[in-house]
């Protein structure tokens, strides 16, 4: 992989809601993360942001990146071909501090008696003892990329709670619970609510795509 | 119960781990945290489950420890792990004359190693290298380190005994005498200094043990030794898959979600904060993994990143570290350091987050002349989603 550092101007947004302008040399081939790190460590330790997995996989660092919804672990700077990039906490989160958002909002409305589903890999592969399916996480990292860029910020639980539902559905056998789950997609706040832009399909940075598992909660009503 | 408050420094699998047994054990718990959880090293783990049977040649009680951890965190924590099991594959002369004594190594460590027909590795795993000459069946499996470690957090707090604070960084240990009194810590969401005061102190920083402790005048080794992960975007194996000789760089592929990711390397870092993956390392992997996945070549490139290991002890050579030992100690500071109530927890790994937190919490109740009995192998843990349940804790 080719090293090239460049001058990145990096603004962020903190929780007086003013722009703070760094100046930073990263390699280009690192990610908005590791500029968020940079800056915290050698510049301004004051600065708040959230992170762990640094690969895609556990869905805190989504943010507001040149204001799309992005995981900032997965966001290059080489893509920046002017170098500036601006950083804003998600919206329709309540902001705890600078990038830190409050996510209890929407997880308080996931669905889900498993995080597991079966891996598509395999499928009518041998297995050993043991191993009745192979299985793998499920796709939503639970980030809220889908619900800050969805344009109906008022009574509607959003995408992605929906897609939980949807996912649940496929995975509930017994009748009762699925019948729950359906009323809770066709609440007033649920289903209908939805105003069909699917901006929340482009938003998801892990292929969930919000706004067609809603559309098949439409076909079930 | 007791009435002992206890503050934990540090917010990884190990600290909030130690948290949820001191919890459950009665003890009031304030965690401290100068990022967001799991921001260190327990995040950016590359996720595998460890049965111990990469440990077994070295070290058969971290292998016997490792299988009992791995077996008690599927039971606990099902939602967090991927449960497919792993497969250990020779691919030349020197990995043939490995196997023996490996299968052998794990079986004395109670791991339930097999040797399994090459053909039906093949059918288990379609992707795997044609050319391997024998595969070893071990029932490793994956974590998703974040929902593994706030599941443990979802428990602690289900007591009414947690209490965590995220973005809170100790900047001072305030003592007197031989007692730790407060820490003094820079709450960066308020941006202000606050005291937080206990009766008990544990240090539970991963890499930054050394930092932590000399805040307290105590010289603790630890060698943060950071290693690259390369992930690439498709999903290639259902197993965890390693090859069948001496732990080594670029040994394992683990695979995550719709990730294939290969680990890893290893060097010496003063810095835990800033791991900064070389380019070189990223060649090197790309190559480790094709030898067991000829597909790899194929893959797309998602990304690589870099974790600083918490290795307990000190060494100058990179040889020296690799040689550290995996196994966690749990340090009383009242034997050599002077210091009566502060513990600091050290070295381990992902897989064994809670036997250090059993592990210290003894220690502590022993301190106390307490005998509550630890119970966290025995209760299934909350749903990670818990941990939102009452909004930020900050």
């Amino acid at each position: 992989m080719d090293k090239k550092i460049n001058n990145y101007l990096i603004s962020i947004k903190r929780d007086n809601g003013k722009f703070m302008n760094f100046n930073i040399e990263m390699d280009s081939s690192l990610t908005v993360i590791d500029a968020l790190d940079e800056i915290r460590v050698n510049l301004d330790p004051t600065i708040t942001y959230r992170h762990s997995c640094h690969h895609g996989s556990c869905g805190t660092c989504a943010c507001l990146i040149n204001a799309k919804e992005r995981l900032a672990c997965m966001t290059f700077l080489n893509e920046f071909k002017d170098n500036k990039i601006t950083i804003e906490p998600l919206k329709s989160f309540k902001i705890i501090s600078d990038l830190v958002v409050d996510i209890s909002s929407m997880i308080n409305n996931m669905e889900g008696s498993t995080y597991l589903r079966e891996s598509e890999i395999g499928k009518d592969s041998l297995k050993p003892d043991g191993i009745n399916n192979w299985q793998r996480f499920e796709n939503c990292i639970e980030c809220g990329s889908c619900i800050s860029a969805c344009p109906v910020k008022n009574d509607f639980i959003g995408p992605s709670p929906l897609a939980s539902i949807k996912r649940e559905i496929t995975k509930q056998v017994d009748e009762k619970n699925i019948e729950k789950l359906k009323e809770k997609a066709f609440k007033k706040n649920g289903v209908d609510s939805c105003d069909k832009q699917y901006l929340c399909n482009k938003a998801c940075p892990t292929q969930v795509y919000p706004g067609k598992q809603i559309n098949d909660l439409r076909k079930i009503k | 119960m007791t009435h002992n408050h206890v503050v934990i420094i540090g917010g990884g699998g190990t600290a909030i781990a130690t948290m949820y047994d001191l919890c459950l054990r009665g003890f009031k718990v304030t965690l401290i945290e100068k990022g967001e959880l799991t921001s260190g090293t327990t995040g950016r783990h590359h996720g595998q489950l460890h049965c111990g049977a990469r440990y077994a040649m070295g070290d058969k009680n971290i292998a016997r420890e490792c299988m009992a951890e791995s077996a008690i965190l599927r039971k606990i924590a099902p939602n967090a792990i991927e449960y497919n099991m792993g497969m250990f594959v020779a691919l030349n002369d020197d990995d043939m004359q490995y196997k023996n004594n490996f299968i052998q190594s794990c079986l004395e460590a109670d791991i339930p190693a097999k040797e399994i027909p090459t053909s039906l590795a093949f059918e288990y795993e379609k992707e795997l290298n044609r050319n391997i000459k024998a595969s070893v069946l071990v029932p490793d499996g994956t974590i998703d380190p974040w929902r593994l470690a706030i599941s443990f957090a979802s428990g602690a707090l289900k007591t009414n005994n947690a209490e965590i604070k995220t973005y809170h960084e100790v900047i001072e240990i305030n003592k007197n005498g031989k007692n730790i009194e407060s820490v003094t810590v820079i709450n960066h969401i308020k941006n202000k200094k606050e005291i937080i005061k206990g009766d008990i102190f544990i240090n539970a920083t991963g890499p930054w043990a050394g930092n932590i402790a000399s805040l307290a005048g105590i010289d603790l080794s630890v060698s943060p030794s950071p290693g690259t992960m390369l992930a690439m975007k498709t999903r290639i194996s259902n197993m965890v898959v390693s090859r069948l000789h001496k732990a080594g760089d670029g040994d394992i592929v683990v695979p995550q979600r719709n990730l294939t990711i290969i680990g890893s390397t290893q060097w010496l870092s003063d810095n835990p904060d800033i791991n900064i993956v070389p380019p070189e390392d990223i060649d090197f992997l790309n190559k480790s993994a094709i030898d067991i996945f000829p597909c790899f070549k194929h893959l797309e490139y998602h990304t690589a990143w870099a974790a600083a290991r918490p290795l307990f002890g000190k060494h100058n050579s990179l040889e020296g570290v690799r040689n550290l030992s995996r196994d966690f100690a749990i340090i009383d500071h009242k034997v050599n350091d002077n210091i009566d109530n502060m513990i600091s927890i050290v070295g381990g790994k992902a897989t064994t987050l809670r036997a250090m937190g059993e592990v210290a919490t003894n220690m502590i109740c022993k301190k106390l002349g307490l005998e509550n009995k630890c119970e966290t192998a025995n209760i299934i843990l909350p749903n990670y989603r818990e941990y939102y349940r009452g909004g930020y804790h900050g």
